[in-house]
């Protein structure tokens, strides 16, 4: 054994023998007793040394006017430090310091409720976006569209399951619920869920910072889309990749996703989705019609996933609340370019013939 | 950009196909789709094989029944 550990095995030993002394005794306002490098002004000796903390170093006379015990200047063969430290329980507590959320933006409570603002299952300490404003096709009622992974979050997750504005992690509470858990459409490998409102607070047809969406169309190669977010906000992209089949890790199980399209952001941003955006609807950018349920992303590079909205809402039996006939172009690609083609050379046609 | 034909499409779905059914167990595989093809400014659209990292052991064809295959980075997780 060398001399520094024989030496911090001797400190040790005094300290146990030691330390209940001057930590039970009010005389001497000691908080803490141990083996430390000392913190002197003008340190003859910088090795090792036992160490006194207490909660305000006072000099000689002050001691003596306050009635406190100097502690020694040495113990066995230690040169003795005093230090200041006064120290307590970090303890983090509701009741001591409950979430506050954000003044504005989508992270606090809105009333009425509108897409791209925080929510959450009651019981998960998370947040995603509120999609949008939906309606059951059979039953006529009012519902939320976002992710499954978001509204459900669990593999076997039942109907009835709370849904809160905001998210808990957000600060949203259990007398926040604003919706319950109606159906998912996993089973069609689409990660897409409905929460039917429980009539507290209203959902109206806007996108935050965006406006109302009008309809829902396919989306195509090339497409500038643009979608509003509860963690990057309003963001812009163009529509890179379509028709994909993705496989992505839920919680422990890889799931595979089904009719994904790849966005990246516009030319000159570096940013298009992050976590906690989850939920959120891309709409063209032109129309506002929309044509992706935002559910993943990479970082290196930078992209989105998003799921065919008319697919997700198929696979919901739900549709898209608009104020005007809702607009519906299910044309594929190929189809609208077809079509472009055709009224350009009828133009051209007219042209000829005038 | 979506000037390809119908026939295009259709074979360009047949060929996104057959790479699901090839790579799509491949660990390193996150999603087989239609897009652009990199680098993007080319402009080129076919079938997009994205994995995370460079695996080493996946080998795709360049070209098959005319519709161009490429391999693209995509490491995705839930947002």
């Amino acid at each position: 054994m060398n001399d520094d550990r024989l030496r911090a095995a001797r400190a040790r030993l005094l300290i146990r023998r030691y330390a209940p002394t001057f930590l039970y005794n009010r005389a001497y306002g000691v908080n803490m007793v141990d083996f430390g490098i000392p913190i002197r002004a003008t340190a003859e000796d910088d090795r090792p040394t036992i160490r006194f903390h207490v909660p305000q170093k006072l000099s000689q006379a002050q001691l003596e006017r306050a009635g406190i015990e100097a502690v020694p200047r040495e113990i066995g063969e230690f040169t003795t430090d005093v230090i200041e430290g006064a120290y307590r329980p970090h303890l983090w507590s509701w009741w001591y310091y409950p979430p506050r959320p954000p003044a504005s933006g989508p992270r606090t409570r809105h009333n009425p409720m509108r897409g791209g603002i925080s929510v959450s299952v009651a019981r998960e300490y998370s947040a995603g976006t509120l999609g949008g404003l939906v309606r059951d096709r059979s039953t006529g009622e009012l519902m939320i569209l976002s992710n499954w992974h978001v509204l459900a979050a669990e593999r076997w997750v039942a109907s009835g399951l709370q849904i809160c504005q905001p998210g808990r992690l957000d600060g949203g509470m259990p007398y926040d619920v604003v919706a319950t858990m109606t159906r998912h459409s996993m089973r069609q490998n689409i990660d897409a869920a409905v929460a039917t409102l429980t009539g507290d607070r209203t959902l109206i047809n806007d996108q935050l910072d965006i406006g109302p969406v009008s309809g829902v169309a396919l989306p195509r190669l090339g497409m500038r889309v643009i979608k509003s977010g509860r963690t990057t906000r309003v963001t812009e992209g163009i529509v890179t990749g379509v028709e994909g089949q993705a496989r992505l890790w839920y919680g422990s199980m890889q799931r595979t996703i089904q009719h994904v399209m790849t966005i990246v952001p516009v030319p000159g941003k570096h940013e298009v989705s992050a976590g906690g955006d989850s939920g959120s609807w891309w709409l063209d950018a032109e129309t506002h019609a929309a044509i992706g349920l935002h559910f993943a992303g990479s970082d290196h590079p930078e992209q989105a996933l998003a799921i065919d909205m008319l697919t997700v809402l198929d696979a919901l039996g739900v549709d898209i609340v608009t104020e005007r006939p809702a607009v519906t172009d299910r044309r594929r690609p190929e189809v609208a370019v077809r079509e472009a083609w055709r009224e350009v050379e009828s133009r051209m046609l007219e042209t000829l013939v005038q | 950009m979506s000037s390809q034909s119908a026939a295009w499409w259709r074979k360009a779905r047949q060929v996104r196909d057959r790479m699901i059914a090839r790579f799509s167990a491949h660990p390193a595989v996150t999603n087989i789709d239609i897009g652009l093809l990199d680098p993007p400014e080319a402009g080129m659209i076919g079938v997009r094989i994205h994995v995370r990292d460079t695996p080493e052991d996946l080998s795709v064809p360049d070209e098959i029944d005319g519709i161009r295959v490429g391999i693209v980075r995509g490491n995705y997780r839930l947002q």
